[in-house]
Formats: C-alpha cells, structure tokens, sequence
C-alpha cells in the first residue's frame, strides 16, 4: 500500500511535467510563429534593366559674340541696354569725334617718329659702311708696301752672306796654302820658317773673322726674316678689321612692324572718323552685356557682348554622374516645356566646373522653345536582356561583397521549414529598382528573398508571406 | 561512531554521484560567459583547469527562459521521445508480458533453446544486430519513421527476461487452484499472472524507459529525418553561445526519467534482484 502510494505521488509529477510541458510546447510555438521573419519571395526573371534618365534646365542662346572697337576712345554715348534686341548694322554706341580724331593725330605721329628714326638709321649705316671700306683699302696697300720692303731687305742680307760666304772660302783656300808651305820649309833655315809660320798665323786669323762675319750675316739674315713676318702678320689683322661685317641692328625692322601696326591702327580710327564716331551691330541678336558707358574710355576687350540669332538655342541640362554612363552624346532625348515637345540628339556632355554633375547639351530646332524657357528633358534608356534580374531590395552588401539570401526547404527538427541561404552574387548592372546578376548558385526556381518584416541573415528560418 | 563513519562515507559517495546533477542545476542558472569561464579549458582551448561552481555567481533565468518560450525544437524532441518511448513500453506490455508469461508458465518443446536465444539477443549490443536491423527495416519500408525505433524495442528481450522470473514465481499451485475452478488461460493470465507478476512488469517497464529515453543510436542510424529525432540528440554540439541552454535542456531532459525511476523504484528493486537469481 505504501509502495503503491509511493508510485503514485511521482506518477503524478510526471503527469504534472507533461502537462507543462505541454503547454511550454504551445508557447514556444506561438513565440516561434511571431518570431520567425516573415519573407516575400521572388524567383529570378529575365528582363533589360531600364534607366529613366531626367534633368531640368533652360533654353539658353547657344553663340555670343562680342562687339569689340579701338581701345582709349571716349565714349560720347550708349544707345542699347542689356537684353534689347538689335539688328545688324544698329547704332550700339557713339564714340567721341575730336577725341577720335586727336586719338588719330597721335598715332599719326607716332608712325612719323618711327620713320625718321629708321631713315636716320639707314643714314648711319650707309657712312659706316663707307668708312670700313676705306678702311680695308688702306690696310690691304699697306700690307702690299710692307712686302715689297721686306723682301728687299731679305734680299740685300741673303747677297751679303753670299759675298761673306766667298770670301770665307778663299780665305780658307790661303790659309791651307800657307800651311802647306810651312810644311815643305822643313829643311829651310829657321828664320825662313819663321816667316813662314808668321804668314800661316796671318792666314789663319784671317779665315777666323771670315767665319764670324759668315754666322753674323746669317743671323741678320733670320732676324730680318722673323721682323718681316711679324708685321706682315699685323698688316693682315688689319686687313680682316676692315673688312669685318658690321654688328647687326634690327631696330629698323622692328620700327618697321611697328609702322605697319599703327597703320592698321589708323585705317581702322579713320574709318571710326568716316562712320562719325558709331559702333554698329555685326549680326542681328539680343543685347546680353554692355561692358563700357558715357564718359568712360573704350576697352581693349569687348564693350558689348550680344548672341547670334542665325545661331539659334541650346538645352543644357544637368545629370548626376551615376545616370552619365548611360547617355551618350547623340542619343535622343525628349524636351518638354509647358507648350511644347521636341526629341532632339544630344550634342556634348562634359563635366560641369565642380566636376560634379554633367552637363547634357542639345541644340534646339529653331523656333521650338524661346530664350530662358525652363524645359525638362527625359530620356528611357534599355540595357541589354539579363537572364537573372532581381529587385534591389534582394541585394546585401558584406563589405562591398553583394549577396542575396535564397530561401532552401530544409528538412529540420520541425520538420520541413525554409532556411535563408547566401548566394554571393556580382552585379553586372542596375538601376533603381533591378539589379543584373551574375551567380553561380541562382537557378530560375530559386526562391530570392526580397522583402523581409525583420531582420534576416543566412542560416536563419523564415516563413514565406503568400502572394495575396 | 561506527555507524557515523559509515553515514559519513556513504554520504560523500552519495553526493559524489550527484554532482553531475547539481552542476547541471547550478549551470542551469548560470550566464553563458560564467560557463565559458569556468570550463572554458576543456570547451575553448583555455589555459587552466576546468571549474565549477555549486551556486552561480549571477543567477539568471536566461536560459530556462530561452529553452522554455524559444526553443519549440526542444519540445518536438521531447515529444518524438515520450512517442518513441511510449510505444515500445505500450508495445512491450501487449507482445512481452503474453512472451514472458508463455516461456513461464508453459512446457512446449524448443522452450529450452528459445529461452536461451533470448539469453543470447539480450547479451548482443546494438552495434552487433544494427546491419541486420538496418536491412530488415529498409526491406520492411520502415526507415525514417518513428515504426523504425519503436518495432525494435517492443520485441526488446531484456524485458521478457526481467518479466519471465517474476512469473516464474508465481505458485502452480494457485494456477491449477484456477484451473480447477473453470478459469481458462486467459483468463489465468490476466486475473492472476497480470496482477502477481505486475512487480515484475512494472521493473521492467521502468528499465526499458529508462534505456528508451536515453537512447542515441538507434535514432542516429534509422532515422535522417530530423523532426522525428528524440531528445537525446537535442544540441548535439555544445559551443560558447548555447552552453547556458544545453545545461538547461539536459536537467529538464532529465526529470521523467527520475519521475519514472522514483515511482518504479520500489518495483526496480525486487526487478533487479529477480533477474539476478540463479534459475
């Protein structure tokens, strides 16, 4: 009795652990339920990525010209405003005549100085050139004289080394006749060999001054010689200075360049004279800037910009750099104002000064929009057919590593339940709502989670949201 | 003194073979990191020795809360084994307590030799009958269900063994007392083998849930799929973020077993000491 009231107290426990467990069971099923992220899925769908380009911006003039006249003239006055409209040969502005016509004394005289200035010059060089020539007249007789002499003088040396030369030599031949003599004397008495020997002393002596007058001659002779060739050398050094070409002076050529420019100069002031002061238009347009007034001088830069009308208008538009690598320059677009659509190619697109946006430039069909008008320009762009598009929405970056989570039924402790799996993907293309990808791992029944309730990441369950 | 002796050393022993317990109490309530901290050696390649503590130093419900209100595939394991389980005590009350009493109380020919076939499939492990229970199975269509743990188990022979000596018990005298009196063999079996021998049906229902409960590989052989696991499986591997609830999950895990030990306990007892008498 004891052993079966001992049973039935733990019987009871365990009956009381399984009826909590029971309901811990329905809890944690309920928790589970609310839990779980609940997910949309989209499988992948082959379609073109399409790029809905659009900007604002205004008809602007698409050429200005500037209407340039002779600086440092007094404006007399000015007859248009900024914005007027003009047509080509309109009086813009009147210059002031007297100061005109002082403005062309003074360059009038200007040129006159430079002329006189460049006739003096060819004066200057004319005597110069003369005086050289003269020059190199005298210095080429001198060096001629001085030849004539010096070979004289060469010659009266060489004729006495010869006669000094012959006489050595009889001198000599004298001698060895003495000696001679003295020599068959040997059985002559003494006194005869004396006389004899005296004689031969004589002789020898004698043969000696001839010998140093011969080296003296022969001296002389070269000494003459290297004189001669010194100042013969100084008389042609003289001759190249004479000669020499005179050191060269463009003052006049540029005198010249000078003289030619204010002749210009003054063409274009007296046909300021003869059209009596009026600066006219060159085209017909609209006056966009004046840049001189009453009183004041007239520039060296323009003193009226205006646009071309035969120029026409232009659209410049502004895109943000991610939009620009889709449009190009000759794809068409379509502007639209409040009163009118045109579909125009786009002609330039370069960067704006900021390097941050790009202009888009197309030029306007005449008469389609007018000057200032704010237009809007669209443009659908398609890329080409991707096999595996999928929202943006799919698309989570890991570090600039992109991937999708794929939803995989998965045989788990709760049975079959859909588990989220990462793909790595790269992106070939996308616009605001689609991406192209490229994956190895997404077939055309995947099931890609694109719109999750929270927070999900790989390895995670989720529950898939029917399609309503 | 002696007996105090006594008391004292049976006591360490005691408290000795319920550690494991208390520490899985004391981790139930313990924060993830406390755990790591204190066997982060042995789970995380930490320098040191392993450590416990019998009272956590920050007590939190963390974990039972988890378990209890996040954790639905804990309560599928825990019903896949009270399936698991009650089926092969349910089946082993229908075909082993009729298998026991059969080699008990009857004299047929062969009973020696099936006798001991039992004696012999009872000393067989697992690992030694898997192939063929594999193939059985596979053949019988029965692989990835619930039938696959649950057929084999109701044919289990260790609950026969543990059943038959408890009928072997019963006096013939009382059954040809019956017998006289016009009862018939079923009638014998089930007014007075069932509630003579119910001691011995009882300890061996309690063995048999107690090996039920805790069984591991028979699931991990017949069953892939993983919604019909019990809940021995449950978090098989243990790491740093679920340390906390793994504690948790192995206590809870634990209490029927020690409801079903501790109402058959008195049963177990006579259970155990009549299958160790020599026939």
């Amino acid at each position: 009795m004891q052993k079966t009231k001992h049973a039935t107290f733990w019987l009871k426990g365990l009956g009381v652990l399984l009826t909590a467990m029971f309901i811990f069971t329905v809890i944690s099923r309920a928790t589970d339920s609310i839990t779980v992220a609940k997910v949309r899925v989209s499988t992948p769908i082959s379609r073109k990525i399409q790029y809905a380009i659009s900007a604002e911006g205004r008809a602007e003039k698409n050429q200005e010209i500037s209407v340039i006249t002779q600086p440092d003239i007094l404006v007399r006055s000015v007859l248009v405003n900024a914005g007027q409209r003009v047509e080509k040969g309109d009086v813009l502005a009147i210059l002031d005549l007297s100061h005109l016509k002082e403005q062309i004394q003074v360059v009038l005289g200007e040129k006159r100085a430079l002329e006189l200035q460049n006739q003096t010059l060819e004066q200057n060089r004319q005597q110069e050139r003369q005086s050289k020539e003269k020059a190199a007249a005298r210095a080429k007789s001198d060096y001629s004289q001085l030849q004539r002499r010096n070979n004289r003088s060469i010659q009266k040396a060489k004729e006495s080394l010869l006669q000094a030369k012959s006489a050595y030599r009889k001198g000599k031949k004298t001698f060895q006749k003495a000696q001679a003599a003295l020599k068959k004397a040997q059985k002559e008495p003494e006194n005869v060999r004396e006389t004899l020997r005296q004689r031969a002393e004589k002789e020898k002596n004698a043969l000696a001054s001839l010998g140093k007058t011969v080296s003296e001659q022969r001296n002389a002779l070269a000494e003459l010689r290297k004189t001669a060739d010194a100042e013969e050398k100084t008389a042609k050094r003289a001759i190249e200075d004479a000669m020499a070409s005179p050191v060269t002076d463009h003052t006049d050529d540029i005198n010249d360049i000078s003289i030619q420019k204010l002749s210009q100069k003054i063409d274009k002031l007296q046909a300021l004279r003869d059209a009596k002061g009026r600066i006219t238009a060159p085209k017909g347009g609209v006056v966009t800037a004046v840049l001189t007034g009453v009183g004041q001088k007239t520039l060296d830069t323009a003193i009226f910009t205006m646009t071309d009308d035969r120029a026409g208008l232009k659209f410049i538009g502004q895109i943000a750099p991610k939009d620009a690598k889709h449009i190009s320059a000759g794809d068409t677009v379509t502007l639209k104002s409040a009163s009118n659509q045109v579909e125009v190619p786009i002609t330039s697109m370069e960067l704006d000064e900021n390097k941050e946006f790009m202009n888009v430039t197309a030029l306007l069909p005449a008469d389609s929009f007018s000057l200032g008008e704010t237009l809007s320009m669209n443009l659908l762009q398609e890329s080409e057919n991707y096999p595996c598009t999928l929202p943006l929405t799919a698309l989570y970056d890991d570090n600039g590593k992109k991937y999708v989570l794929a939803t995989e039924t998965e045989d788990t402790v709760l049975g079959k339940q859909q588990i989220a799996r990462k793909i790595e993907v790269k992106v070939l293309e996308q616009n605001d709502s689609y991406a192209a990808l490229e994956a190895d791992g997404i077939k055309e029944d995947s099931k890609i989670i694109t719109d999750t309730e929270s927070f999900v990441k790989a390895g995670d369950r989720v529950r898939i949201i029917e399609k309503e | 003194m002696k007996k105090a002796i006594s008391i004292f050393i049976l006591s360490f022993f005691a408290l000795l073979g319920i550690s494991p317990i208390l520490f899985l109490a004391a981790g139930t309530f313990m924060g993830n990191q406390e755990i790591m901290d204190s066997i982060g050696p042995v789970m995380q390649d930490q320098k040191g020795y392993a450590s416990w503590k019998l009272f956590p130093a920050f007590p939190t419900m963390k974990n039972a809360v988890q378990l209890f209100l996040d954790s639905p595939e804990f309560f599928q394991m825990f019903w896949n084994s009270v399936k698991i389980t009650g089926g092969i005590l349910v089946g082993q009350l229908l075909f082993g307590t009729p298998a026991a009493w059969g080699l008990a109380r009857y004299s047929f020919r062969g009973k020696k030799f099936i006798y001991l076939l039992y004696i012999a499939m009872m000393m067989m492990p697992f690992q030694v009958t898997m192939l063929s229970e594999y193939l059985v199975l596979d053949q019988m269509h029965l692989l990835d269900t619930s039938a696959s743990i649950i057929l084999p188990g109701i044919f289990s022979t260790f609950s026969v063994f543990i059943m038959y000596r408890f009928f072997c018990g019963i006096p013939e005298s009382i059954l040809e007392a019956a017998r006289i009196d016009g009862a018939g063999e079923l009638q014998i079996f089930f007014r007075i083998g069932f509630p003579l021998g119910a001691a011995g049906i009882i300890s061996a229902l309690v063995l048999s849930f107690l090996e039920c409960w805790n069984m591991i590989e028979q699931p991990m052989t017949f069953l892939a799929k993983k919604n019909l696991w019990p809940l021995s499986l449950f978090l098989p591997k243990v790491d740093s973020g679920n340390a906390g609830v793994s504690l948790c999950a192995s206590l809870v895990a634990l209490l029927p077993a020690v409801f079903v030990f501790l109402a058959g306990q008195d049963y177990l007892e006579q259970g155990i000491a009549s299958s160790a008498v020599k026939e």
